[in-house]
């Protein structure tokens, strides 16, 4: 089976690369940006995207309502993920798939992912 | 004139223009020899009458004594006075009495003989009758004041000496009896003395003015000591009927208890003007806001601090209600509570903004009391408005620090756990059980300290109102289920029963509901650490669903048994400090329960164990419906 591809925007280095390391130990390819924008820039097609909330001068939900207004890539799956349990409504309304609260387990990612892709 | 004879005219002059009457009657016969007008005005007759026996002329004196005085004049030739004679004249048709002082005089001629008598006559008719009718008003008056129940007493003379008194006056003013009467004032009642009535009497009975007194005060020695009384009463100067003032009428009313009583009353009210000064004094010095208001809230006092900060006058807020100063957006949730004061007569306390003068608004927290009369109804408000703005302030950045703290603090727990759930996972592919189970702790103490954090939050989330709830219908056995699921690996020492009855879907926030049962089961298992089991029980009745667990532990005293559910409440004693936790988790498990209408709370006994309740109303689909389509 052909590897998925995860694309993932955190502006915390290190929530990227444990991500990274946990995804890519279930075989998924990972991509990892801190900035929203690259999203837009990458040649990488994910098949899913990872989605911080808040992105240091970015909000995560506008990037995801703009991949969700993107014909190219308003079919891929959106999970957001943010430390803040109350957004987890506005976070829906921008066409997010899912949502995760911080800190989350990763069983419970990789089964949400699954899920979807 | 009118004369039968001749005489000198300067004489007869004289006799016709005289002021009195003047008659002369000749001979044994008294004919009528000559009368001025004014005599034949007081016979009722005219000038025919001359030359005619007195008896011809006046047949109407035939019975009365005055022919005979006249005969025995001319007899004897002695002179006769008569004093306020009584005589009947026909006079304008009718017989007429009248009153007359009058001299017979014999009249001699050249050689000494008697020729006839002459008549003197004053009509004193009025004077006789206004004096018969004096002595007669006089007696009725006399017997008015003895029957009279005022006291009245009548003093003649400059010595004022007590012609007449009643027994009111004699026995209940003066205190006395009757062998007064008779006897001067000054000898009476010595104890006048000092006092100004003598001075009051003796200018009245010269001056003619009368003295009224209005709740005077006279000090009469009753019983052998001087008592104080007060009367209104009048002195009033009795004339004869010449007009000259002879003594003084006297009427007196006892008012000593009216005085008395109103000394009473404005004492009291003094007192209470007084002790009303202090008590401004105190709201004043105070530096709340400090009011009144009636039972219906219109405000009816309020201290300087008020006017102050509304810098407008105390008269313009008087009769207004808070309601005209509260911020718009705290209204309703104040009239709620003070409702609910009303309705219980019970005191309130109530956080609202207030907009001062320069609308700016402060926070302040608004205490007021009911004051109840006898039959437990409400009379008044006793109320204080304290300014806890810098309070607020403080409190808010607080609940804004411990949101972004809580926020910040899961970044790195995020990353922390992330990494050390790859570690695990890691291990475990290696083979490494012993360290990935070493992991497996690491990772579960992450997860207590994320539970700390979100306990934080939420409180938070609940002073701040912005606890969210996703209310949707649910099966509530299977999440207590489910968490039973979830708690039991963790409870290692203690086996959780649970016992279920069939039961209504329930319609809230389930992730919310479920972190109550979670924390009920936490706690359950942390304060029964001797004991083996928890059981859990739920159960459907009187439309509500009702969960308890029930351990086996510690227990709550009775007293505490209310407090468990407030912020910060830890277990007290002595074992205390041994037992984890931050006082935060019931607190919140209240508020949550509150906030889903429902009710929880907590029978104990201690050293025997706890069983926390809660219940949850079954609100059925067609109402959600409906409730939706309202709002």
């Amino acid at each position: 089976m052909k590897e998925k591809k995860i694309l993932i925007v955190d502006d915390d280095p290190d929530i990227l690369e444990s991500l990274r390391l946990m995804l890519s130990l279930r075989n998924y390819e990972v991509e990892t940006f801190t900035k929203g924008q690259e999203v837009f820039k990458t040649d990488f097609q994910p098949d899913l995207f990872l989605l911080d909330v808040w992105l240091s001068g970015e909000d995560g939900r506008d990037i995801c309502k703009q991949i969700k207004e993107t014909p190219s890539t308003q079919n891929i799956p959106v999970i957001m993920i943010s430390a803040s349990q109350a957004l987890k409504n506005s976070v829906l309304e921008v066409g997010a798939d899912a949502f995760l609260p911080k800190p989350f387990e990763m069983e419970t990612l990789l089964s949400t992912i699954e899920e979807l892709i | 004139m009118k004369t039968a004879s001749k005489r000198p005219e300067n004489l007869q002059y004289l006799f016709a223009q005289s002021p009195v009457a003047l008659a002369f009657f000749e001979g044994p016969d008294l004919i009528v020899d000559s009368a001025n007008e004014l005599m034949l005005d007081f016979m009722g007759r005219d000038e025919k009458i001359i030359g005619k026996p007195l008896l011809e002329a006046m047949p109407e004196l035939k019975d009365q004594e005055f022919p005979d005085l006249l005969n025995q004049v001319y007899k004897t030739g002695k002179e006769y006075k008569g004093f306020e004679k009584a005589i009947l004249i026909f006079k304008n048709g009718h017989l007429q009495s009248g009153f007359f002082d009058f001299i017979y005089t014999p009249i001699r001629n050249v050689e000494d003989v008697i020729i006839g008598v002459g008549a003197i006559a004053t009509d004193v008719t009025e004077k006789v009758l206004s004096r018969l009718q004096f002595e007669d008003s006089e007696s009725r008056f006399k017997f008015l004041v003895l029957n009279s129940d005022i006291p009245t007493a009548i003093y003649t003379g400059p010595e004022m000496k007590i012609e007449l008194a009643n027994d009111a006056m004699i026995y209940d003013v003066w205190g006395r009896d009757e062998s007064i009467i008779g006897k001067t004032l000054r000898k009476v009642l010595p104890e006048l003395e000092g006092q100004p009535f003598h001075d009051l009497l003796n200018d009245v009975y010269t001056t003619g003015e009368t003295y009224s007194a209005t709740e005077d005060r006279v000090d009469f020695m009753i019983d052998g000591t001087l008592q104080t009384f007060y009367y209104n009463f009048s002195y009033k100067a009795l004339r004869n009927p010449n007009g000259e003032i002879y003594g003084i009428l006297n009427m007196a009313v006892d008012v000593t208890e009216l005085v008395e009583s109103r000394k009473i009353l404005e004492e009291n009210k003094k007192a209470l003007e007084d002790s009303e000064k202090q008590l401004r004094k105190m709201a004043n010095s105070m530096p709340q806001q400090v009011w009144t208001a009636t039972p219906d809230g219109k405000i009816d006092f309020v201290n300087q601090v008020v006017c102050e900060y509304y810098g407008i006058d105390e008269n313009e807020i008087i009769g207004t209600t808070w309601g005209k100063y509260i911020h718009p957006d705290d209204l309703s949730s104040t009239i709620e509570v003070w409702r609910n004061a009303i309705n219980n007569k019970s005191k309130y306390e109530v956080e609202y903004r207030l907009p001062d003068k320069t609308d700016t608004s402060k926070y302040f927290l608004s205490r007021a009391v009911p004051i109840l009369n006898d039959n437990c109804e409400i009379i008044k408000w006793i109320g204080t408005n304290t300014d806890i703005n810098e309070f607020k302030i403080l409190q808010r950045q607080k609940d804004n620090f411990i949101g972004i703290a809580s926020h910040e603090l899961k970044t790195p727990v995020t990353s922390l756990k992330a990494y050390t759930q790859v570690l695990e996972h890691m291990l475990r592919e290696e083979g490494d059980e012993y360290k990935a189970g070493m992991l497996k702790k690491m990772d579960n103490q992450l997860n207590k300290f994320t539970e700390l954090i979100n306990d934080l939050l939420d409180v938070t989330k609940i002073q701040t109102g912005r606890m969210q709830f996703n209310d949707d219908f649910f099966d509530f056995n299977e999440l207590v289920a489910e968490i039973v699921g979830e708690v039991q690996p963790i409870a290692s020492n203690h086996e959780i029963i649970l016992e279920s009855e069939s039961i209504s879907q329930v319609y809230a926030d389930r992730d919310r509901i479920g972190q109550v049962i979670t924390n009920l089961l936490t706690n359950a298992i942390k304060y029964s650490p001797e004991a083996e089991k928890i059981v859990v029980f739920t159960k459907e009745q009187n439309n509500e669903v009702r969960l308890c667990v029930q351990d086996f532990g510690i227990g709550i005293p009775n007293d505490k048994k209310d407090q468990v559910f407030q912020q910060f409440y830890r277990v007290s004693g002595t074992k205390e400090h041994t037992f984890p936790g931050i006082g935060l988790g019931l607190y919140i498990c209240s508020q949550i329960i509150e906030r889903t209408h429902g009710k929880i709370w907590v029978n104990s006994k201690e050293g025997e164990g706890s069983t926390f309740c809660f219940s949850l109303p079954i609100t059925y689909p067609e109402e959600i419906a409906q409730l939706k389509k309202k709002s």
